[in-house]
């Protein structure tokens, strides 16, 4: 019920940026800031660049808040927006190598932070590790299968929202994410 | 119950059990489900791990400043187009007496420059206009001439029997 109720304030929000309410925007980026840079973050495993792209997003949903009709969910929309921008990201840059280390540098010369609470050196190497394993078998992925493991695992989307942003039927929906399922079980199964 | 990994559309109730998206009863199904059937067993334990691994992806927060950007865009994106608002009424404005004139005008200048263009495009085929004779021939409908000689034969058969005040009474009609 409470996600129902948060579904619809959504759209409610919306109708009021159409009408000119600025501070109804600012409630939906409030919102929707993070779960959508991290959701660009795990696709294009950049930070900089998931940042501009959810630039780019929320751009778009403001300039498209005149001909809104909440016809659909506004989180399925607002993914659809950003799988679109991410998918056109990595076709674009596909044989570019882009990807950071997790031992590079941040462009402002900030080493980049982990969140690790661990005050052991070796687990902390070992944690490091595993994380780059994890980015690495999600990287290797291809694109619509990424898309739609991030917005089943992270996003928490139903098959129907997941289907909505990619394009696709529920039962396509179903079965790319048992192949990626399945070919994350090959590469990660040993994380138990 | 039937083992749900047959096909790749029934395992996905294990993904969602991995995932704790059934309801309680579905949920215990399946657990009885696993504890007699080896394959499910195994693939719940790796879905479960994977699981597990991508728990373990945390991601940093949004940078502090992704509003300030935000909103910088929307704001010269909003000057830019109300700057462009702003040229196209000091245009209209121009023509403020005669505002009907000014579209009626510009669309009448476009029409002729797209009428320009169609006739004098560089390497269109040309529509060569027809000689003389042609132009003649095409006129000329033999049928219609042979259909007004017959008729004219007619009226000279038939000239005799007509008296002159019938001929002055049928002009009159």
């Amino acid at each position: 019920m409470e996600a129902v109720a948060a579904l619809e304030r959504d759209a409610e929000l919306m109708v009021r940026v159409r009408e000119g309410d600025s501070t109804s925007f600012a409630l939906l980026l409030e919102r929707h800031r993070a779960p959508v840079i991290h959701f660009l973050f795990r696709m294009v495993q950049n930070q900089p660049v998931a940042e501009e792209l959810a630039q780019e997003v929320f751009l778009r949903v403001y300039r498209s808040r005149a001909t809104y009709e909440p016809t659909a969910k506004f989180t399925t929309w607002l993914f659809r927006i950003a799988t679109h921008l991410a998918l056109n990201w990595i076709r674009d840059r596909k044989s570019e190598k882009t990807q950071e280390s997790l031992d590079q540098d941040t462009p402002d010369g900030i080493a980049r932070q982990i969140s690790d609470r661990r005050p052991n050196v070796e687990q902390r190497l070992l944690y490091e590790a595993r994380l780059l394993e994890v980015r690495q078998a999600i990287e290797t992925l291809p694109a619509k299968q990424r898309a739609a493991v991030l917005m089943h695992k992270y996003a928490g989307m139903e098959y129907s929202q997941i289907a909505a942003s990619l394009n696709c039927s529920e039962s396509a929906i179903k079965s790319l994410l048992f192949r990626a399922y399945e070919a994350l079980r090959a590469r990660l199964a040993h994380f138990a | 119950m039937d083992c749900p990994i047959q096909t790749s559309h029934t395992a996905g109730v294990i993904l969602d059990y991995c995932a704790g998206r059934l309801v309680p009863d579905r949920a215990a199904a399946i657990e009885a489900h696993a504890r007699l059937c080896p394959s499910c067993g195994e693939m719940i334990e790796a879905q479960r791990s994977v699981w597990k691994a991508l728990d373990s992806w945390s991601v940093n927060p949004p940078s502090g400043d992704f509003d300030c950007k935000l909103y910088t865009r929307i704001d010269e994106e909003e000057r830019s187009s109300s700057a462009l608002e702003k040229w196209v009424c000091s245009i209209v404005a121009r023509w403020s007496p005669f505002s009907w004139r000014a579209p009626v005008a510009v669309a009448a200048v476009c029409a002729m420059v797209a009428l320009a263009i169609l006739i004098d495009i560089p390497g269109a085929p040309r529509v060569v206009p027809p000689t003389e004779p042609q132009a003649r021939t095409e006129h000329v409908d033999i049928e219609q001439v042979e259909r007004t000689l017959d008729d004219m034969n007619m009226l000279r058969q038939f000239a005799p029997v007509l008296q002159p005040s019938d001929l002055a009474s049928s002009s009159s009609m």
